[in-house]
């Protein structure tokens, strides 16, 4: 027998169709089992407080409940999945490769910052800190995002940070036919100017 | 200097017909969306579905989940750019899928610094006076569960748009002495036939053109509603 | 924020060079608070284009720029230009004709991430502003850029460059990065194409008083700054007084005819740093080279390498970075000014602008 249902849903109107809120339709039309979990420390005024250690759901979840009002149910066949760090992002940067030396396994790159106003930055990075599987991505123009981060695991924090190149989908039949299109539009634009003498 | 948040995620969901059973790890690879090591790390967790109804499978850095009438990608871990692409890029597999909405979703816990802190937030946003009159008995005890907002354009009553925000308050259920909050940026989404671009291909817009200043406006809300409580009754 | 006094007066001439570390923008009064902007880059305080930021300082409306040029689609010279080209609603557009061909435009749009999504830079802002536009001037070797009167005299600004045959070997080059019409080419960003051929250099002739923007042309043995110091139109110009130094100083922008066909001798000469990682220019020999050339040399931006942040940020980048740098060394201007009847130009620096 699934566990109830919470009633904590936001109450959608009947005329409103499904948002990506999960409402009561989703979840009824999805044939997921359905996890609870409740939150059974309220907060402020005269509610005890809670501070000791959250009661957790029996799944790990990374998710709080009100993430299901934007999420379906997520599930989850194995109870053994992996403990999944949490993580603060510090600083973000989005990275460009300008030339890369396969010699030395160096790449030049351009950084500039997401968070705060640092002015942009040049610098040199060792193709190791490259994934495997990031490497044929390593090319003049590509694009990164370097984030550095401190991670709570097992109740220590230690600085790290993660390289991720930018991938983007090829090009599509339609993509490319719009590329045309806008070429002959804009043909018509170009106008020549007279000769000097 | 805004707060930052002790944890910090993003999804991005979106409404439509879709077929669970192409939305696999090797459908990904293929199309050069992941590498190759997240496409096996994904196959072998024994969470991994896919099927006509549902497919669902993570990896390190996202979680995504697919019914016949919604998408799901969840981040996981520290949260980049990457994620939103891999959002675009994965609706732009399908550019001739219905899309009929689209949300862009933040989450984060905030570690407050004691116990007052922690109160004072729930006692500014949702004011207790009424509730105690009508639960005044010794035994009775009043707290937020969850306090959600919705910001729409327009006039109230008279919404210009049916994109909206709702923001959402709630005690933390994963660090101690923290608030959690929500922020999700709604989309209603139809095709463009002046621009001949179909629904996916304006989801895809949407996510390219709002994600980021979407993330902004909530670490900017989430911050705002957190120091301007503590600032109320100090 | 950089005070830079009052503008010119009706009859003085003037060229404005602004540059960053990145980045380049030009404008030059042609007389009667008449304007023309070459070029774009952004003023780091406010993010606006420079050129606009100074025509507002000085009290002057966009409405008095007659004439935008582009003279190349390169991310450095462009940033903002869209802006300008919005702003300065009567001036006309001017731009490469190597964009006089449908693959060259298919070029613009497919880098501008107009039809995919992630490529915000590459020729975004060149295709936005041709887009903005009713009508677009393509520009080559002997275009007539602008030939009027203005404030009582004889104003001739010309296009010397690309050459025929350039434009046809860029457009080639182009073509080459276009998605195949079948679908299924990886998305790339935009390459600059190397030697840059398809520049426009400016020749700007006011009553026998020349100036020169030498913009990123490079040199070629057909098709760069050779071809175009050998026509012999090109070599009957007016020698120019003021120079625009071509592509940052480099010895790949430089050629011993532009000094003995198109300059005077000993002219003021500016140019702005370009700072890309391992590049920088103009390099040591190359500022030695221009410091034979001429005693009045002078560039927009300093060489201040060190890292431009807080120590813990640094600290953290300098686990998995070595030789971080910044890219903008420091915006400044250099201001050229020659009134009527003057023997020399009269130089000003703003910001972190220096004699070379």
């Amino acid at each position: 027998m699934p566990p109830p249902v919470p009633t904590f849903l936001i109450a959608e109107s009947p005329n409103r169709r499904s948002s990506v809120f999960l409402s009561e339709d989703d979840r009824v039309a999805a044939p997921l089992e359905i996890l609870s979990s409740r939150n059974t420390s309220g907060f402020d005024g005269d509610a005890n407080p809670k501070c000791g250690r959250p009661v957790y759901d029996s799944y790990i979840s990374r998710s709080q409940i009100p993430q299901r009002r934007f999420a379906p149910p997520v599930v989850l066949g194995n109870r053994q999945m992996a403990e999944i760090a949490d993580a603060a992002v510090i600083q973000l940067w989005e990275g460009k490769v300008l030339r890369v030396d396969y010699e030395l396994a160096v790449m030049e790159v351009s950084l500039e910052a997401k968070m705060g106003s640092i002015p942009p930055h040049s610098a040199e990075i060792e193709l190791q800190w490259v994934s495997d599987q990031d490497r044929d991505l390593v090319e003049p123009g590509a694009v990164f995002y370097l984030t550095l981060f401190k991670r709570t695991k097992h109740g220590s924090i230690e600085n790290t940070q993660e390289l991720r190149f930018r991938r983007l989908p090829a090009w599509t039949r339609q993509q490319v036919a719009r590329v045309h299109e806008d070429a002959a539009r804009l043909m018509t634009k170009m106008k020549a100017r007279p000769q000097a003498e | 200097m805004l707060r930052t948040p002790d944890i910090f995620g993003s999804s991005i969901v979106a409404l439509g017909a879709f077929n669970p059973a192409i939305f696999s790890p090797d459908w990904l690879e293929k199309n050069r969306l992941i590498g190759a090591d997240d496409a096996s790390a994904a196959k072998a967790l024994s969470s991994y579905i896919i099927s006509g109804q549902v497919s669902f499978f993570e990896t390190g850095w996202f979680s995504t989940q697919v019914v016949e009438n919604q998408f799901v990608l969840n981040s996981k871990g520290p949260l980049s750019p990457a994620f939103r692409d891999l959002a675009m890029g994965i609706l732009s597999l399908v550019p001739h899928t219905p899309i009929s909405a689209v949300g862009l979703n933040f989450m984060g816990h905030y570690r407050m610094g004691n116990d007052a802190d922690y109160h004072k937030v729930g006692d500014v946003l949702a004011p207790k006076s009424i509730w105690k009159d009508l639960y005044s008995g010794e035994n009775d005890s009043i707290g937020v569960g969850d306090l959600t907002m919705r910001i729409q354009r327009g006039p109230r009553g008279q919404p210009t748009t049916k994109d909206e925000r709702r923001i959402s308050l709630q005690s933390s259920t994963k660090l101690p002495c923290a608030l959690y909050l929500a922020y999700n940026d709604h989309h209603e989404i139809v095709e463009d036939r002046d621009r001949n671009l179909t629904s996916a291909e304006r989801a895809i817009e949407v996510i390219n053109n709002d994600w980021e200043s979407s993330q902004a406006d909530a670490l900017r809300v989430f911050d705002g509603l957190i120091s301007r409580a503590l600032e109320e009754l100090s | 924020m950089i005070d830079y006094g009052v503008g010119p007066a009706a009859d003085e001439l003037e060229v404005m060079v602004f540059g960053p570390g990145y980045g380049e923008a030009i404008a030059v009064h042609l007389g009667a608070n008449q304007w023309m902007l070459v070029d774009s880059c952004l003023d780091p305080d406010t993010k606006s284009p420079a050129s606009l930021i100074y025509l507002d300082r000085i009290g002057t409306s966009p409405e008095n720029v007659i004439s935008v040029i582009a003279s190349h689609w390169h991310d450095d010279h462009v940033r903002g230009f869209s802006d300008i080209v919005t702003k300065c609603t009567a001036a006309e557009l001017s731009i490469s004709a190597t964009f006089n061909n449908k693959e060259a435009l298919a070029f613009l749009s497919a880098f501008s991430g107009e039809h995919t999504p992630g490529l915000a830079k590459g020729s975004r802002e060149l295709f936005q502003s041709v887009q903005s536009r009713d009508s677009v001037h393509i520009v080559h070797q002997r275009s007539n850029i602008i030939g009027e009167q203005i404030g009582g005299r004889r104003v001739q600004v010309t296009a010397l460059s690309p050459v025929e045959s350039a434009v046809a070997h860029s457009i080639a080059r182009l073509a080459s990065y276009l998605p195949s019409p079948k679908g299924g080419s990886p998305v790339k960003h935009a390459p600059e194409l190397e030697p840059n051929i398809e520049s426009v250099v400016v020749h700007i002739d006011v009553d026998g008083e020349a100036i020169l923007l030498g913009s990123d042309l490079e040199n070629h043995a057909t098709l760069g700054w050779s071809a175009v110091v050998s026509d012999r139109w090109v070599s009957g110009r007016t020698p120019a007084t003021a120079y625009k130094v071509a592509h940052h100083g480099s010895h790949t922008g430089d050629s011993q005819a532009i000094w003995t066909t198109l300059l005077q001798a000993e002219p003021v000469t500016c140019m702005t740093p370009f700072i890309n990682g391992s590049v920088k220019l103009p390099s040591d020999s190359d500022r030695q080279r221009i410091r034979a050339a001429t005693p009045h040399r002078f560039i927009s931006s300093g060489a201040s390498r060190r890292p431009n942040m807080d120590n813990a940020q640094l600290k953290r980048l300098n686990d998995i970075c070595r030789n971080l740098a910044p890219i903008n060394t420091g915006f400044g201007a250099v201001r050229m000014r020659k009134g009527v009847g003057q023997e020399s130009w009269q130089v000003q620096c703003f910001g972190n602008a220096q004699p070379l």
